[in-house]
């Protein structure tokens, strides 16, 4: 297995070469190309260490959360997610996921509008949400039928990127999947 | 209004016990207070917030139960209960929650219990904003114009257009940024309300709403004022303009708009308003008086707020008060440690709220654990914080986690040490507007100091995340490798020699 | 110890001409290693795929970890065999570290021929479980074959050291406490599903996994029963009925996670100690070895120039230097392991095969394993040296490195002719590794000789049938002779018959003894002892 990370949508393939005094490590994108540094590591206390990385001497704070890595580096905090090679690659196809409504917050329901079979326009209000005192209105991304509500009620808490609404979107041939003009 | 005895002798212990209605930084901030004057304190507290540092360090601490953390703060009789179970004489409702409920300091009043704050008439006026617009017009300070009908009344949209757009509507039972939304056009104003009401009927029990004219490129200026039996004194102005959806984010004293002689009588003239108000409705203990200030120089009062503020650190910075120790004073009957005369600022201060939330993605809340937290320190810094290690960061409470405030010679030097503060906090765990904050105090309108209200949506497209160049990348990557805790195991399991041959094939 | 002296001129033509001949050998190697690694008919490639069936390799790697090496056995086993259709004799074997763990991994390789056992298959897989038997070694076995290549079924099963040897190996190793799990990707029929079942833990992959003794198509034959491949041997039925498998996985990738969770929880027990140091590179360049070794396998090379691009440090102490010069004894290190090198500078004369046993001894009195750079022609002849018993000292070389209770390596660096094959341990010998040098001959006697008796015996051959060829006939018969003999004694034909365990790049070399080494201190080194030494 290789050690794979995702940051900021891009994927990268971490792979120590070699361990003695120092390490060798290559980097390698999914965007293409890969390159190697020479890193060494000196850890201070269980998440604070100095990093070298090609002769470069920064302090960092790391922390796992699962599988995320919280970094404090340059000033700045960071977050690494662990990608894991063993779970299926690929989700739902983009197709799928054009009637989908995530949360875009960790919140509760405060309202729900619509139920399972409704039709609904593009721009219809489906519910209220609530996060630390700010609410928002979801509204449905596209024309269609209500085809499930992801939350089970008013009250119900989810977290951030969680299903809310799934609507079916009118235009039935998904594989051309657009509405109107081309 | 109580009358109180103001000639009481310092020698004596102010009360025999505070309790703290309250929670997070705030509550460890009075905490503090009452420490420096050696007054037995109380702690109350949810469950969720068990653990938190003001529960550990308080004398006492009582577990309040109810349907929400939230819900708990608000349960009056469960308070008072614990008051007179306990033994507290005196009841500091910090900000937010109890604080500015006229109900609540009416109860406790009637118990025999002192509320740290102003009298239940003074809140109850001050807490809507019809009769307390009302209350300083006839005071004669400028307030903004406004429509007072309700949506549904016959002359209602005809107000609206005579107003003009933008504008703003407000919750009466609101505050603190809170209960407030923009509408620029007439298409929005339906589902506005909407939200509105409902968010007011929420947060504040109270669906009535306003509509008032919304200034789009004017500052907030808001003036500390502080009063006793005797006097009202004022501890100068804070700026506060820099805010996202009605809150916020970075505060500051002085206000940079008040430069020159010009400038300064300008700050005399709002200050003195502001006294004029506190000193009309009687006021006593702190508070603060809200103006949005105009570019051309007018200003409009907003609101004036009952009760010590998030923002309070920045003033006492500057003068050198524990306003906190000067409301426990007087609502102790003990006047002021200070007068208008001998106050003196001194540098400049700011604050920046650090809230948990995505800031570069529409200030999305966010939620998490502290995993490691990691405060600056150093000349002219504090941070008020009543964060603990562990401690989950969930929706339940507002997403401000703490406050960092620096206090320097001059504004450039508060500017540049903030910054250097800011990147010497570690917080791990939680996404924090940490960065953003960096990027305001980085922007050149910040640094000139000519901003106004408007300042975080005109520049949006400025304030953005910085991109990792070639190196940080590969410092950041390899850093993860190394403390991913799966790949570390399998380094030290590996045997020797194969992890110094490292990756071979033959 | 001191470092060697090296006396190579590195500018000199002759270290250039023989660097580009080496070099150009192992670029051969390389390709055709590449080939029999990766060069599949698309039609195959595409099987697997619609089958949902990971590569191989693809598997391999997602089970090892990271920034680990590899050491891969027998890569062009079968190479020279069965015109060429069985590629790596259709399986992959090697030691790896999976979860941390040192293991011996056997796997099949589905994309030749679905994985069929040929007979040099069932040889390379007794040879994998072998040295996991001989070093105490768990094996993961990564399951998926078609089973024995019927056409060539009399070379695979009936004798001992075929196909039942690799079940009886099994439970050998299960008898000795070494740990055995196999991943079932695809069918494990007949002989084959005794891997999983011999093994201590299974995985079976939903839909592609099957273990059963006799297909569909037998029992129908057999029984008149029609059953499909999953109700009969399934993953699910495997894991829920039979419990012939322990792990369900819904697909390749959730059973190498598995795999690997499961032999991470494997006791790691103490390994036996030497004596070690903290490793060190060469002090000089491995990569001029490629101008050490002549182009021509009958010229000299002093053997101290190629362990001085092995070692540690290049540092050698050499045991004594000034007897017995034609056999070079002394002591280094390899990845900080103390080890006792022997390496060949000419023939073996009674002095040297004394030298060469008396250091044996003390590298077993010490527990100093022994690496054997062969370049060996042979033991001395003549009267003289018969009559100073060389025959006698020969044997007790034989004997003392024969009875080594301390592990053996050996690495075929350029020729390995006759008896002295015995003296420095060659594959009958059990060397826990043996590695060939692209270079390296291997023959009953040196070329020239050999060549000439064949011929000899050719001519002798057609003289009796009446046939008396002229220039021209004799000059091609004499290259026929010498094509199919040089054919025969090459690297390649000795590793396709796997009489090693792979040809290596010599700049490889050192890891592959580091890796061998490491994984040979799993079993316990014996008490010096021997049998009786003709004095």
């Amino acid at each position: 297995m290789q050690p794979k990370y995702r940051f900021s949508e891009t994927q990268f393939t971490v792979s120590p070469l070699k361990h003695s005094a120092t390490r060798l490590i290559e980097i390698a994108s999914d965007q293409g190309g890969s390159h190697q540094v020479n890193a060494g590591i000196r850890w201070l206390d269980h998440c604070h260490g100095e990093l070298t990385v090609n002769g470069v001497v920064r302090h960092i704070y790391a922390v796992q959360d699962d599988q995320t890595l919280h970094v404090h580096m340059d000033g700045k905090v960071w977050q690494v997610d662990i990608v894991d090679e063993f779970s299926d690659a690929g989700g739902a196809s983009d197709q799928a996921e054009s009637g989908l409504v995530k949360a875009p917050m960790p919140g509760v329901v405060l309202d729900i509008s619509v139920k399972e079979g409704d039709q609904v326009e593009e721009g219809q209000l489906l519910m209220l949400i609530e996060s630390m005192k700010l609410q928002m209105e979801v509204k449905a991304s596209l024309s269609g039928t209500v085809l499930l509500l992801g939350v089970d009620g008013v009250g119900a808490s989810f977290d951030k990127g969680a299903q809310l609404v799934n609507i079916r979107p009118h235009d039935e041939s998904l594989e051309s999947g657009r509405k109107g003009g081309e | 209004m109580t009358a109180r005895n103001s000639d009481k002798p310092d020698t004596e212990p102010l009360f025999k016990k505070v309790l703290i209605a309250n929670r997070g930084e705030i509550a460890l901030r009075v905490l503090k207070a009452l420490q420096s004057l050696s007054i037995p304190s109380v702690a109350i507290y949810h469950h969720i917030d068990r653990k938190s540092p003001v529960v550990q360090m308080a004398d006492e601490a009582v577990e309040i139960f109810g349907g929400s953390p939230s819900g708990a703060h608000l349960d009056i009789e469960q308070i008072i209960t614990i008051c007179e179970q306990r033994g507290v004489d005196a009841v500091h409702p910090c900000y937010g929650f109890l604080s500015e409920n006229a109900g609540f300091a009416r109860a406790l009043e009637e118990r025999g219990i002192q509320f740290i704050g102003p009298s239940p008439e003074v809140i109850e006026l001050m807490g809507d904003k019809i009769t307390s617009r009302d209350f300083v017009a006839r005071q004669g300070v400028p307030v903004p114009p406004s429509i007072t009908l309700a949506a549904g009344d016959p002359g209602f949209m005809q107000a609206v257009t005579d107003l003009g757009f933008p504008l703003v509507v407000k919750a009466s039972a609101g505050g603190g940024g809170k209960g407030m939304s923009i509408v620029n056009t007439r298409e929005e104003l339906e589902s506005t309300l909407r939200v509105a009401r409902s968010e007011a009927e929420k947060y504040f029990g109270d669906d009535r709403v306003y509509v008032e004219r919304y200034f789009p490129s004017a500052r907030h200026i808001e003036v500390q004022v502080l009063g006793d039996s005797q006097q009202v004194i004022h501890l100068g102005e804070r700026e506060c303009s820099i805010q996202r959806r009605f809150q916020k984010i970075i505060e500051e004293s002085p206000s940079p708009v008040f430069a020159g002689a010009a400038g300064n009588k300008q700050r005399e003239s709002i200050c003195q308003a502001a006294v004029a108000i506190a000193r009309a409705a009687h006021y006593t203990s702190a508070g603060t008086v809200e103006f949005l200030y105009t570019p051309e120089g007018e200003y409009f009062f907003l609101e004036m707020n009952t009760r010590i503020q998030v923002e309070h650190p920045v003033t006492e910075m500057v003068y050198g008060v524990d306003l906190v120790a000067e409301q426990i004073r007087v609502a102790a009957g003990h006047s002021i440690s200070v007068n208008q005369n001998n106050l003196t600022p001194s540098g400049h201060a700011i604050e920046c709220r650090l809230c948990a939330e995505d800031a570069f993605n529409r200030f999305m809340p966010a939620t998490g654990k502290v995993l490691h937290l990691k405060a600056p320190s150093g000349e002219g810094v504090r941070f008020d914080s009543g964060l603990y290690q562990g401690q989950d960061i969930t929706t339940a409470f507002d997403p401000m986690l703490a406050k960092l405030v620096i206090h320097a010679s001059s504004r450039e030097e508060a500017i540049t040490r903030m910054i250097k503060a800011l990147r010497e906090l570690v917080l791990l765990g939680i996404d924090t507007n940490n960065e953003y904050l960096i990027r305001i105090l980085e922007h050149p309108a910040f640094s000139s100091g000519e901003f106004d209200t408007a300042f975080v949506e005109r520049y949006v497209g400025d304030l953005v995340a910085s991109i990792p160049d070639r190196d940080q990348l590969d410092a950041l990557l390899t850093a993860a490798l190394l403390s991913d805790r799966k790949v570390q195991i399998l380094e030290k399991a590996t045997p020797q020699p194969y992890g110094a041959i490292g990756y071979w094939r033959n | 110890m001191r470092r060697i002296e090296s006396r190579l001129n590195t500018h000199s033509e002759e270290f250039q001409k023989y660097r580009a001949h080496n070099r150009k050998l192992v670029s051969g190697f390389q390709q055709k290693q590449e080939e029999a690694r990766f060069k599949r008919p698309q039609r195959d490639i595409d099987r697997l795929q619609k089958q949902n069936k990971m590569m191989p390799r693809e598997r391999l790697e997602l089970l090892l970890d990271p920034g680990t090496p590899f050491l891969e056995f027998s890569s062009l086993a079968g190479s020279m065999a069965y015109d060429g259709s069985a590629p790596s004799a259709s399986c992959i074997t090697g030691i790896g570290i999976v979860g941390g763990r040192e293991v011996v991994i056997n796997a099949s390789d589905s994309s030749v021929k679905g994985g069929a056992w040929y007979p040099l298959s069932v040889k390379k897989i007794i040879r994998a479980l072998d040295i996991a038997i001989e070093n105490h070694l768990p094996v993961i076995h990564m399951c998926d074959s078609a089973g024995g290549f019927l056409p060539l079924q009399s070379e695979l099963f009936g004798d001992k050291y075929m196909a039942g040897r690799i079940f009886r190996n099994q439970t050998q190793l299960s008898k000795m406490g070494c740990k055995q799990l196999s991943l079932v990707f695809g069918n494990c029929t007949a002989g084959g599903a005794y891997i999983p079942a011999l093994s201590d833990y299974s995985v079976i992959v939903e839909g592609t996994g099957a273990v059963f003794l006799g297909g569909p198509p037998l029992v129908k034959a057999a029984t008149g029963e029609e059953v499909s491949v999953d109700e009969l041997g399934g993953a699910r039925m495997h894991t829920s009925v039979s419990g012939t498998c322990d792990y369900f996985a819904k697909n390749e990738r959730e059973a190498i996670a598995i795999g690997r969770e499961i032999v991470a929880q494997w006791e790691q027990k103490p390994k036996t100690q030497i004596q070690r140091e903290t490793p060190e590179d060469p002090w000089y360049d491995p990569e001029e070895l490629y101008g050490i070794i002549p182009d021509d396998i009958r010229k000299p090379f002093d053997v101290r120039e190629v362990i001085a691009r092995l070692v540690d440090g290049s540092r050698f102490s050499e045991y004594q230097p000034d007897y017995g010069e034609t056999m070079i004894c002394g002591f280094a290190n390899i990845w900080g392991y103390k080890v006792g090198i022997l390496g060949n500078n000419g023939v073996l004369f009674n002095d040297s095969s004394l030298k060469a046993a008396h250091f044996m001894e003390l590298c077993n009195q010490n527990k100093t394993p022994l690496v054997f750079l062969q370049n060996i022609t042979g033991f001395m002849v003549g009267k003289e040296y018969e009559q100073r018993g060389i025959t006698k000292d020969g044997a007790k070389m034989i004997m003392v490195q024969a009875c080594s209770e301390v592990p053996k390596f050996t690495i075929m660096t350029n020729g390995s002719f006759g008896a002295g094959n015995y003296g420095m341990c060659g594959r009958a010998f059990d060397a826990r590794t043996l590695f060939s040098w692209p270079n390296s001959q291997i023959s009953v006697m040196g070329s020239d000789q050999a060549a000439n008796t064949l011929v000899t015996i050719k001519l002798a051959q057609l003289k009796r049938q009446g046939i008396e060829p002229d220039e021209k006939e004799l000059a091609e018969i004499r290259n026929e002779v010498l094509g199919n003999f040089e054919n025969q004694t090459s690297a390649y034909y000795t590793s396709s018959e796997i009489w090693d365990d792979g040809i290596i790049d010599p700049v490889d070399t050192r890891n592959a003894l580091g890796i061998s080494i490491s994984a040979s201190l799993n079993a316990p080194i014996g008490d010096a002892r021997y049998g009786v030494l003709r004095l």
